[in-house]
């Protein structure tokens, strides 16, 4: 293992070290090598408990204890010998260092206990899709060994003080000079503890949020290809039988599906663009046939425009009958004069010869039209197709 | 049916879709090879040299413009017909701009592919209607401009209307009563603008005409 993957994998025991050596050299007196040796116990304590616990099958409870009995006389163990000091003293050493040993290990359970239940949070609740995917059994798991491990860290603490309170010298037997050096390490042992998980908590917050976020993003996707493409998609397979209806179907959900990928906004009925699709929409429906529409610019609709989509509604319904595909509309919107071009492909006639059934749709258009204040031409010639032309002048900002 | 055939090269990233292609296209074009990106495009090209190109806008390795870049300049550079699902303007603009003769959806109906593979052999821009209408929209949006490539003249909007309200150029000519090779060079100058203009970023080509969000911005 390289030095990176062993920071990475262990981070805690490997910083607890480090500050273990960094106090040792600061206050480089008896406290700096109680506490030493308190956080290099409370730490091989731990890993010793876990590698217990994973014997045992992963039986928490049984490693907790071990970490509840094994802290305090590992701690007394090292601590024992350790001491040059008189007989009498040794005992005194010893309790210190346990008591060390015992917030040491406390502030590493609290800390492994908390990253569990945040770990479990998020997994309960941190996407829909790993709420998902996670075994609803692991993640109850997790968060009861975070509370475990959490409690057992507090038990610790518990048991530390009551060694404070019960020893023959008390906290006061640690000297009146080594209150502060207890309180400063003591905040330096949290801080460094406390701070990673602090930070870790922060990233994992982080991460869950963009999770979270990306989670939503793909809902949106799915429920929206949910709505769309694979309705149409069921609708298609059932309508394989007409044909025309099926195409309709599925060219309706391309266009909507392009306009939806570009990011583009839906089309408003309450503008010129939005309006004409849904005539369009609507046409394809009733008559079965294919119409391709592009619109240059776009205003909104008020009951002139409102009389001018209804004209081209006639021209297409008029193409369709009659016409021959394909039927393009061309809407140009960006000039003084708003047009629509309706044309088909089909036969063509002349004026002499329109039907009479025509001539009566030709009329509601021109007549349309004419209320508006616009014009309507009709403009076909045998062999080149029909064109409806329908003209509606804007009116100008200033109402002249 | 002419006696020869064209030579033709697709190049598409969809297998399913270059078969389907192929077939539609066996009985009037030689389809002399295939590629699906840009550097197999390239060294097919280079290897077969076909008369058209049938070239996806969307491809691994650089997209369609990439391949138009490096295609060889001067006669033996083939005729290239973009193809595409796409209907985003800048897309279909920006290989117009980059030396694509003309530009089809990938729904055309098998015979009028054949018909614009034609035009494109003949070096006939294949101007549909919705490709006129992108145009139309990337140069109406634009504000007034001093550079003439800015701007089209009356006759070419006149002609790039037609072209979007779905008449073939045989009806625009008769219609504005000019000879059908008048409109070829009306469509060609435009074609030209697209092109000459091509010393520019797209997306601030784009931007500046109004295609991208930015229609305010100044160019």
């Amino acid at each position: 293992m390289t030095s990176a993957e062993a920071i990475e994998r262990y981070p805690v025991p490997l910083a607890s070290v480090a500050l273990a050596g960094a106090v040792l050299v600061a206050s480089a007196g008896d406290f700096g090598a109680k506490l030493a040796v308190g956080v290099l116990v409370a730490i091989v304590a731990i890993a010793a408990a876990r590698l217990l616990r994973r014997a045992w099958r992963e039986r928490l409870a049984a490693g907790i204890a071990v970490i509840l009995l094994a802290v305090p006389l590992a701690g007394l163990a090292a601590a024992l010998p350790l001491s040059h000091a008189p007989r009498a003293d040794r005992w005194a050493v010893a309790s210190d260092v346990t008591v060390l040993t015992l917030f040491v290990a406390a502030a590493i359970l609290v800390f492994v206990g908390g990253r569990r239940l945040v770990l479990s949070r998020r997994h309960r609740d941190g996407t829909p899709w790993a709420s998902l995917s996670a075994n609803g059994r692991s993640v109850v798991r997790a968060r009861r060994a975070g509370r475990l491990l959490v409690a057992a860290g507090t038990l610790l603490v518990v048991a530390g003080v009551v060694v404070v309170a019960v020893a023959p010298r008390g906290l006061a037997g640690l000297g009146a000079d080594w209150a502060g050096v207890v309180v400063l390490s003591g905040l330096a042992v949290m801080g460094l503890l406390v701070a990673p998980a602090l930070a870790a908590i922060a990233i994992v917050g982080r991460r869950d949020r963009r999770e979270r976020e990306r989670a939503l993003q793909r809902q949106v996707v799915a429920a929206h290809l949910h709505d769309s493409v694979l309705q149409t998609l069921a609708l298609v397979q059932r309508r394989l039988d007409d044909p025309a209806e099926a195409s309709r179907l599925i060219r309706r959900q391309e266009r909507e599906l392009r306009d939806w990928l570009a990011g583009r906004d839906p089309l408003r009925p309450d503008f010129l663009a939005g309006a004409l699709q849904e005539v369009v929409d609507e046409v394809e429906a009733e008559l079965h046939v294919e119409i391709e529409q592009e619109v240059l610019g776009d205003h909104p609709v008020d009951s002139r425009v409102g009389l001018l989509v209804d004209a081209a509604r006639e021209a297409l319904r008029n193409a369709a009958r009659h016409g021959g595909v394909p039927i393009r509309v061309l809407a140009v919107a960006d000039g003084p004069t708003t047009e629509i071009y309706i044309r088909d492909d089909g036969p063509g006639f002349t004026l002499d010869a329109v039907p009479v059934e025509r001539r009566g749709v030709r009329d509601a258009i021109i007549g349309r039209m004419a209320a508006a204040g616009g014009s309507a031409v009709i403009d076909a010639a045998p062999g080149a197709g029909t064109e409806v032309v329908l003209r509606l002048p804007n009116p100008t900002e200033d109402g002249r | 049916m002419s006696a020869y055939r064209t030579r033709v090269v697709i190049v598409d990233d969809h297998a399913i879709f270059r078969a389907g292609v192929r077939a539609e296209l066996a009985a009037a074009c030689e389809i002399v090879g295939e590629a699906e990106d840009v550097a197999e495009a390239l060294t097919v090209v280079a290897r077969t040299e076909p008369d058209v190109i049938l070239l996806d806008v969307h491809l691994p390795g650089g997209g369609a413009v990439a391949v138009l870049d490096e295609l060889p300049d001067g006669p033996r550079r083939p005729r290239v017909l973009a193809l595409s699902v796409s209907d985003s303007a800048d897309d279909v603009v920006g290989v117009i701009r980059a030396g694509a003769l003309g530009y089809v959806t990938k729904t055309i109906a098998g015979p009028e592919l054949v018909n614009a593979i034609e035009r494109t052999r003949e070096g006939e821009p294949v101007f549909g209607p919705r490709l006129a209408a992108y145009v139309l929209r990337a140069f109406t949006a634009e504000e007034p401009n001093e550079n003439d490539l800015d701007r089209l003249t009356p006759r070419e909007r006149e002609v790039l209307m037609h072209l979007a309200r779905g008449y073939a150029y045989k009806q625009i000519a008769a219609r504005l009563e000019i000879s059908p090779r008048t409109v070829e060079s009306h469509v060609g100058a435009v074609l030209r603008k697209l092109q000459l203009s091509s010393r520019y970023e797209i997306s601030h080509w784009a931007a500046r005409n109004g295609i991208l969000d930015g229609a305010d911005a100044t160019g």
